[in-house]
């Protein structure tokens, strides 16, 4: 029985071994076709570094020009950038990431940064908050028919840079709260680093967030 | 002298041989680093944000229009299966090992009901715990799956022996299943290539955090 035993393990680890063998046979085989197959045309070296040399030169050409922000979203800061130089690192609140389902209808909102490529399209100072829909429902209000009933003063800060689509580099009355995912989606900024920004950055100026 | 003269031919062909071979491979990473540069110039030529895994430099590059917006460090690759092509990969899907990171549903009510509160039961002093998705909630270990069945596995480093031994019968059983997930895919006929990645915890998350389903993505294979 035991001998019954060990002859079986001894042939499901052959067995197993043989799997082993074949898979990593098909697995070398494979990369074996691709290395060997040429997906550029036959070149020589020289011409080939001169086209590396060429790309890099277009890649770098699409970075921003001059100064430009990166906002990372995970550790809510704002780098100020030149090239690949950083000249100033201020903390900030961005997007909570969290969801809004309007109880009367079939809208969602979620408030997330919203990453990629964006550019400053307007400098405001003493900014008003035109308050959208979702700022009423989460808060169980009935959403205004009028607009006046919209606006709220004061609590965007001193200055308001537009990024589009209703988001916005601004103040905040909450700075106990930077440095966390906070925000409806917006970046909120200090009052100190705000009235920096807002003297050194010019509308145009390109936003990168991630 | 005699010696020489009948070594001389074997020396020259296997200086010979060993030039030629040193130039093709030279050829053939300068002919890797265009196509990557040809798709790395596709991506840059949008408004997004794109990663580079580049498994050769053990580096996962966080880029958008060139720029390198976060570097991060690749502890250990292990990687298996088809040959992965330098063309911008889409994610299918991410999901983490254990548990999902939920994103926080507002209540209105909630919001009602505070207000209704006395100030002092509605706002504890000092404690400003957010309701939020943020860093810390991302896994440290999850998968990712690319365009055409290209799944990398993605797991903190190690540290202390629990740790370390949880890590090394991971990776274990990561080298013992995928010979046989080979011929699996194989016989179905489909594509199939696994990456294991080994990075700190930092990175894992700010890659979890950082990467979108659906955005295009460049893996160097090593």
């Amino acid at each position: 029985m035991k001998k019954k035993m060990l002859v079986a393990l001894l042939i499901v680890f052959i067995v197993f071994l043989a799997l082993e063998a074949c898979g990593f046979y098909l697995s070398r085989r494979g990369s074996a076709l691709t290395e060997s197959s040429g997906t550029e045309d036959a070149r020589s070296l020289p011409e080939l570094k001169a086209k590396n040399s060429g790309l890099k030169k277009r890649i770098a050409s699409l970075s921003p020009k001059g100064t430009y922000l990166v906002i990372d979203t995970a550790k809510n800061r704002i780098y100020v950038k030149k090239g690949e130089q950083t000249l100033k690192e201020i903390v900030v609140s961005t997007g909570s990431g969290s969801v809004l389902k309007d109880p009367k209808g079939n809208r969602e909102w979620v408030f997330d940064t919203p990453r990629g490529e964006h550019s400053i399209r307007l400098k405001k100072t003493n900014p008003v908050w035109t308050k959208p829909d979702w700022a009423f429902i989460e808060e169980g209000e009935d959403v205004p028919k009028s607009f006046k009933d919209r606006v709220e003063e004061g609590v965007l800060g001193d200055y308001a840079f537009e990024l589009g689509d209703g988001y916005m580099i601004h103040g905040t009355l909450y700075t106990r709260l930077l440095g966390r995912n906070v925000t409806h989606g917006c970046v909120r900024v200090g009052d100190k680093d705000l009235k920096e920004l807002y003297e050194t950055i010019p509308v145009g100026t390109k936003v990168l967030i991630f | 002298m005699n010696y020489f003269l009948r070594l001389f031919p074997i020396l020259f062909f296997l200086a010979i041989s060993l030039y030629s071979d040193a130039a093709a491979q030279d050829n053939s990473s300068v002919e890797r680093e265009t196509l990557v540069l040809e798709s790395e110039l596709s991506l840059a030529k949008s408004p997004i944000i794109y990663f580079v895994f580049d498994l050769k430099e053990k580096e996962v590059l966080l880029k958008s229009r060139g720029l390198v917006l976060r570097g991060m460090k690749v502890e250990d690759v292990g990687f298996w299966g088809d040959p992965v092509g330098v063309s911008p990969r889409p994610l299918v899907r991410k999901s983490a090992l254990f548990k999902e990171p939920e994103r926080v549903n507002i209540d209105p009510n909630k919001a009602k009901e505070e207000e209704t509160l006395p100030p002092a039961a509605s706002a504890a002093p000092g404690a400003f715990d957010v309701e939020a998705l943020e860093l810390k909630d991302m896994p440290t270990s999850y998968y990712l799956e690319f365009y055409e069945r290209i799944f990398v596995s993605v797991r903190p480093k190690s540290v202390g022996f629990v740790s370390r031994l949880y890590a090394a019968a991971s990776f274990t059983g990561w080298y013992a299943s995928r010979p046989i997930l080979t011929i699996w895919n194989s016989i179905k006929g489909r594509p199939f290539t696994s990456i294991y990645l080994e990075m700190g915890e930092d990175d894992a998350r700010a890659i979890y955090w950082a990467l979108v389903e659906k955005s295009e993505n460049i893996i160097v294979q090593p």
